[in-house]
Order: structure tokens, then C-alpha cells, then sequence
């Protein structure tokens, strides 16, 4: 390997032996090795047992000649350049262009001129250090490039396991996600809370790749811990924005939708800050409604700019379809419209079953890309929104020896045996964190710091908690009429309003007050919740649970009085009193 | 991405002229950058009526824009935008940081 000026190996092939000697003699003086051969065969002999760094050829030689030899030499040398200098003589002038074309590089006349000879010499050798490097340079960038990609696969499946996509077996939720680098910008999940409702996220962070992909992935943490609590999606939409802004520089953000899903109810929330439409279908594939990006995308107001509000959707008896999709996906079915990207998917919607929807959007997209990779990631989420058989909804079969006579006589003790108090709280919430504070994580709190004996009975309590919780509220402080929630309709002007007044709310307060006992049947628990409002007309309220029909809304009453040994109200409305026992009937 | 810088009176109007992407990012910053540190200036304009296309990096660096304006006391419009562009400007909702015109 010439490392310097003087360091070459030439191979010097010339039939005349006195022009051999005089060319060793000047390449010698230059500071380079040098091998000789006689003939071209001589010349391949050499040439393949060991490769000189630079070859000088005479064109005229008997057997195979100059040119043949150096076609030959280029050929078993293939991709490794060496320099060739021809030696030709005055008056055949065109033998150098046969040379090059040949593959040489250069040429020398005789007599040999020795300073003509050192500067072509020394100048292919700058040109032989070049290749030389570059080749080195190669080299080096493939090994890195192997290296790299291996890095890439294993950080590819590594992060795979950490999104646990394949963890999203909830048979409601369909989708597809698709990179268009190894890793995917765009971020699905899906998880139900400790009462079942069905949360989705998409999550499509700034650009493509693998940065995009490491920004959004902390995400995923706070949405499986605060689902897992019970907190609304605001809250959720609330805090992830205030982490991503902690950690992402900027000028990157998060576009976002969350999706709540309560099939007991038949409601769907969203809070889209970002993302294109979520689309609701009906059973025909038809469009039903649209919910809007109107926030933000997440990580870029403060905190206190932050608006956490949620648009809802009430399908109650018709089951319908939420199709979610990031804007990678409506690029691949137009590039240039978004209203066109979306109205192709919505024609597969229409045109398929909804069990074929999600296949059907996917083989349209491949047909839009032509087999070209797709610019942005794509995702593409169904959810199914069905209607829940309301027989389903057990109200467990009451004994006939507690009924809604009890309520109409408070003083009357229905627990006929000794109590013993344990121990008792009492929880105070004033209007500004009535206005404020998510109640399902609160109410769940306080369900989880009460041993129970058997595990099941949390949920029962949870129901109780909340159905009076959310009746001193509603109608006792905010004086909602609940006949409104008879038909869906009814049900989104309901929920507008309440938070209309919820927002308004100056004074008032709700009282939690629980108080667990033993007695000689077992453990139980006293509930009382209190408002300050003016009360209600609590027997209208059983009257319309006593209808077997399907309104959900007296359920939840029904619901509470079949979990209780005792349910009473007292104070004009205002103060709800459930007694239970806390171990299981048998 | 070419970028002419015109002024009047107290409002300085950047003028963009191609794809606003990544590729924009460097003489993005340089046109803005003089503009927050002259004092006589309170309200910079960006003029995206020759904007054919943007992204979301074109939409980070909007943002940074703002927040460099914001500390700095001064205004920032967009205006002019194609339909396009003003589609995407909707869908991330800027309107609630920006005046669009």
C-alpha cells in the first residue's frame, strides 16, 4: 500500500531488454520497486500473483500485445483502478487513442524522457492515493451502514414491545398503523376504565421517523395511569399537555384525539386538538356527524390557556362507527385535498359492512400509493359504537321485604341489630372544586381506601357513590331537569347545559359522609351525601324508575336501591342515606 | 424557499415564496431574527400569499416565531394564505395564537 511518494510497486512490461533496464533504472531513481516482464503472458503471470500498484506497457510486443494485455488486466482487476501508462513510439500517435480506449491512462514516447516520465508518474499516483481513500471511504460508510440498520431493527422491535400494540385486543377497536420510515410518528391506544367506558387515543407527532416516535412514546404512560384511575378525557387531553410541553422543544407538538366511549349510556366524547374529523357512521356507512379539530395540538398553550372541553355525542339506540385517522392517511388517498383524501375513505365506508371497513380503506390507500411508499405514517382506527342490550343491565331482583315504602318512612330502622361504628369521613366539596374536580377519580379514591372483603363490591360501591353524587349535583345544586334525558337529543342539550351551569356555579357545596360499621351479620357502610341546594322532588324520580322501560337515567336510581339494604331520602331531597352490608348476600 | 423582508411604518412583512418546510428552517430564522430585535417594529406580518405548500415543520417554526414575539412584545399576522394552507392553519386550530387574515 503506497503510503507516500516514493512507495510504488510498478510492473514494467517491454519486449526490449536495454529499455526494461533503462526504465528500471529512472523508476528506481523515482524511489519505486519495480517488476518487469517480457512479454503480456509474463506481464498476467506477475500481475495476478501479485497486483502492482501502477503499470507501464509497451504497445508493440510479439504474442499478445499491449493493448490485449492491458483489456486482460483491467478485466481481472474489475472494480480496483489501477494507473496504465502506455509506451509508444514517435509517429504512431494513434496507438494512444487505441490505448485509452484500451485502458490506459496515459502515454510516454520513446526515447524515454526521465522528467517526462516522473511527472506522469507522480501525478497518477496522486490520482491512485484518491481512489485509494475513496475506496476507503466506501468501506467504511457500508460497515456503517449494516451496523446502523441492525441498530435500527432492534430499537424497532424494542420500541414495539413498549407500545404493546399488540396489547390493543379490545373487540371494539380496528386499526392499522403504518410507518412510512421504520418507525411510525403516529401513537394508538386503547384501555377501559375501572367502569368499562372505552378510551382510544391517536396521537400523531411532528414529522416522521424515529425522533417523532421517541417524542410521543411518554405519552402512552400517562394515558394507561390516568384511564386506569377514571379520569375524564379533558383531564387526560389537560395533562399530556402539560408533559409534552415539559419535555418537547417548541416548535414540536403532538396533534391528538381522544376518545371516550360509554355503551351503558350510549355516549361518545371527543377532544380533538389537531387531527383531522373524527367521523361517526351509522350502520349504512353514513356520515352521522363530524368531531372537529378545535383545540390546539398538544404541547403548546400553558396550562392555563389549556381548554379541556369535550364534544359529545349521544347515539343512544343506533349503533354506529368512530373512524379515526391521522393525516398521513388522508394525504395517501389525495395528496393535494383533504376533503377529498376523506371523502375516499368515506366511500369505502359507505360501500363496505362495517366489519369489512377497516380492510377495504386499507386496499384503497395501496391502490392510491401505486406500490409507492407513503409520505407521512398512516393510521386508520375503527371503533365500534354498539347499543347495549338494556335487558342485559341486571338490576339484581330485590327482596320483596325492603320496598319504596321505606324511603317514605325515614325514622324506620330496617337494620334491626346492633351497630358498631369503626370508623367514619367526611368529605366537603364547595363550588370551585365542584366546577373543577374530576369525580370519578375522587369517588374511586375513596372506594379503594375501604377494605372489602370481597372485591366485587367496589364497583356496586362506586355505581352508589356516583349516582348520588351525580343527582345532588345535577339536580339538587344545578337544578337540571332530567326529563330531558329521555331521548338522545335530549341527552347532548342536557349535558350542554349542565356544563353551562356547572361553569356558573357560585355557591353550594356536597357533603360525602361514610361511616363503616360492625354488626353481628357483618360489616357494613353508611352513606349519607348532602346538598346545600333546595332540594327535589325525589318521588317523581322513583316514580319514573318504578316504568319498565328503558330510560337509563331512573335505572341509576333502581340500580342503587337493589345494591342497598337501605335507601332513603330525607331533608326535601337533599340529603341521600344508603346503608350496606358489606358482605356478600347469599 | 425565497424570503423578502418589507417594512412599513411599525409593521415588518416577511414575504415567503415556495414549499414552507424544513428545508425553509434556516432563512426563516435569519429573516425574522433582525426583525424581533428592531424596536420600531411591533407587528410582523408573514405573507403566505406564494406559499404552495407547508407541513408541519413550516407550522413548529411558526410557533417558535411567536414565542421569540411574544417575549419580545410584538404581534404576528398571517396573511393572505391559500386555501390549502389556511386548511391546515384550521385543523391545528392557530387562530387561537395568530391573527389570520
Amino acid at each position: 500500500m503506497p503510503t507516500s511518494k516514493t512507495d510504488l510497486t510498478i510492473l514494467i512490461v517491454d519486449d526490449s531488454r536495454p529499455d526494461r533496464a533503462l526504465m528500471t533504472a529512472m523508476l528506481a531513481k523515482m524511489g519505486h520497486e519495480v517488476m518487469q516482464a517480457g512479454t503480456g503472458e509474463e506481464a498476467l503471470e506477475i500481475f495476478l500473483e501479485q497486483m502492482p500498484d501502477m503499470v507501464l506497457m509497451d504497445v508493440l510486443m510479439p504474442g499478445m500485445g499491449g493493448f490485449d494485455t492491458v483489456r486482460e488486466m483491467r478485466r481481472i482487476a474489475r472494480n480496483e483502478w489501477f494507473p496504465i501508462i502506455f509506451i509508444t513510439g514517435l509517429g504512431h500517435e494513434d496507438d494512444i487513442v487505441r490505448g485509452i480506449e484500451a485502458g490506459g491512462d496515459d502515454y510516454v514516447l520513446k526515447p524515454i524522457n526521465y522528467k517526462m516520465l516522473k511527472a506522469k508518474v507522480d501525478s497518477l499516483h496522486q490520482h491512485l492515493l484518491f481512489f485509494r481513500r475513496m475506496e476507503e471511504q466506501s468501506k467504511l460508510l457500508l460497515e456503517n451502514q449494516i451496523r446502523s440498520e441492525e441498530e435500527q431493527q432492534a430499537a424497532h422491535e424494542f420500541m414495539g414491545r413498549l407500545l404493546a400494540l399488540d396489547k390493543i385486543k379490545d373487540p371494539l377497536v380496528k386499526f392499522h398503523l403504518q410507518a412510512a420510515e421504520i418507525f411510525s410518528g403516529d401513537l394508538i391506544a386503547a384501555a377501559r376504565t375501572p367502569i368499562d367506558n372505552l378510551y382510544i387515543m391517536l396521537a400523531d407527532s411532528t414529522g416522521h421517523g424515529l425522533t417523532a416516535a421517541l417524542a410521543v412514546m411518554p405519552v402512552l404512560q400517562s394515558f394507561h395511569a390516568m384511564v386506569s384511575k377514571g379520569f375524564s378525557i379533558g383531564a387526560l387531553a389537560a395533562e399530556i399537555n402539560r408533559k409534552i410541553r415539559e419535555y418537547l422543544p417548541a416548535n414540536r407538538f403532538v396533534a391528538t384525539i381522544l376518545v371516550e366511549l360509554d355503551t351503558k349510556n350510549g355516549r361518545i366524547s371527543v377532544w380533538n386538538g389537531g387531527c383531522p374529523p373524527a367521523v361517526l357512521l351509522n350502520s349504512d356507512g353514513a356520515v352521522v356527524c363530524h368531531f372537529h379539530s378545535n383545540h390546539l395540538p398538544l404541547g403548546i398553550l400553558n396550562p392555563t390557556h389549556f381548554s379541556d372541553e369535550v364534544a359529545h355525542y349521544h347515539f343512544g339506540n343506533n349503533p354506529c362507527q368512530l373512524l379515526l385517522c391521522s393525516d398521513g392517511a388522508i394525504d395517501s388517498a389525495d395528496p393535494g385535498s383533504m376533503e377529498l383524501g376523506l371523502s375516499h375513505l368515506l366511500q369505502v365506508a359507505r360501500s363496505e359492512k362495517s366489519g369489512k371497513r377497516l380492510s377495504g380503506m386499507v386496499r384503497m390507500l395501496e391502490q392510491k400509493l401505486e406500490g409507492k411508499p407513503a409520505l407521512d405514517d398512516i393510521a386508520l382506527i375503527l371503533v365500534d359504537c354498539p347499543v347495549e342490550d338494556s335487558s342485559q343491565l341486571s338490576v339484581p331482583a330485590k327482596p320483596e321485604t325492603i320496598s319504596y315504602e321505606a324511603a317514605l318512612n325515614p325514622e324506620q330502622d330496617m337494620l334491626q341489630v346492633e351497630v358498631q361504628t369503626e370508623w367514619e369521613m367526611s368529605l366537603n366539596l364547595t363550588a370551585p372544586q365542584l366546577r373543577q374536580t374530576d369525580i370519578v377519580p375522587l369517588l374511586l379514591h375513596i372506594v379503594n381506601q375501604i377494605e372489602l372483603e370481597d372485591p366485587s363490591l367496589s364497583g356496586k360501591l362506586f355505581l352508589i357513590l356516583s349516582e348520588l353524587f351525580n343527582n345532588a349535583l345535577d339536580h339538587g345544586l344545578l337544578k337540571l331537569d332530567s326529563s330531558l334525558k329521555n331521548d338522545p337529543e335530549g341527552m347532548d342539550r342536557y349535558y350542554e347545559e349542565r356544563s353551562v351551569r356547572l361553569k356558573e356555579l357560585g355557591q353550594g357545596e356536597i357533603k360525602i359522609n361514610l361511616q363503616k360499621f360492625s354488626t353481628a351479620n357483618g360489616p357494613g357502610l353508611n352513606i349519607v351525601i348532602s346538598d346545600t341546594g333546595s332540594g327535589f322532588d325525589y318521588q317523581e324520580l322513583k316514580a319514573a324508575a318504578l316504568e319498565p322501560s328503558t330510560r337509563r337515567h331512573g335505572r341509576g336510581i333502581a340500580l342503587v336501591e337493589s345494591l342497598s339494604s337501605q335507601f332513603y331520602y330525607a331533608d326535601s331531597g337533599r340529603e341521600s342515606h344508603v346503608s350496606l352490608l358489606l358482605k356478600s348476600a347469599n | 424557499m425565497d424570503i423578502k423582508v418589507t417594512t412599513a411604518g411599525s409593521v415588518a412583512t416577511i414575504g415567503m415564496k415556495g414549499r414552507f418546510d424544513f428545508s425553509a428552517h434556516r432563512s426563516f430564522k435569519d429573516a425574522y431574527e433582525p426583525v424581533l430585535k428592531e424596536k420600531a417594529f411591533t407587528t410582523v406580518e408573514i405573507n403566505l400569499a406564494e406559499v404552495a405548500y407547508m407541513d408541519s415543520s413550516a407550522l413548529g417554526m411558526l410557533l417558535l416565531l411567536h414565542e421569540r414575539a411574544q417575549a419580545d412584545g410584538k404581534e404576528v399576522i398571517l396573511s393572505r394564505a391559500n386555501s390549502t394552507v389556511l386548511q391546515i392553519l384550521d385543523i391545528a386550530n392557530f387562530k387561537k395564537l395568530f391573527t389570520i387574515r
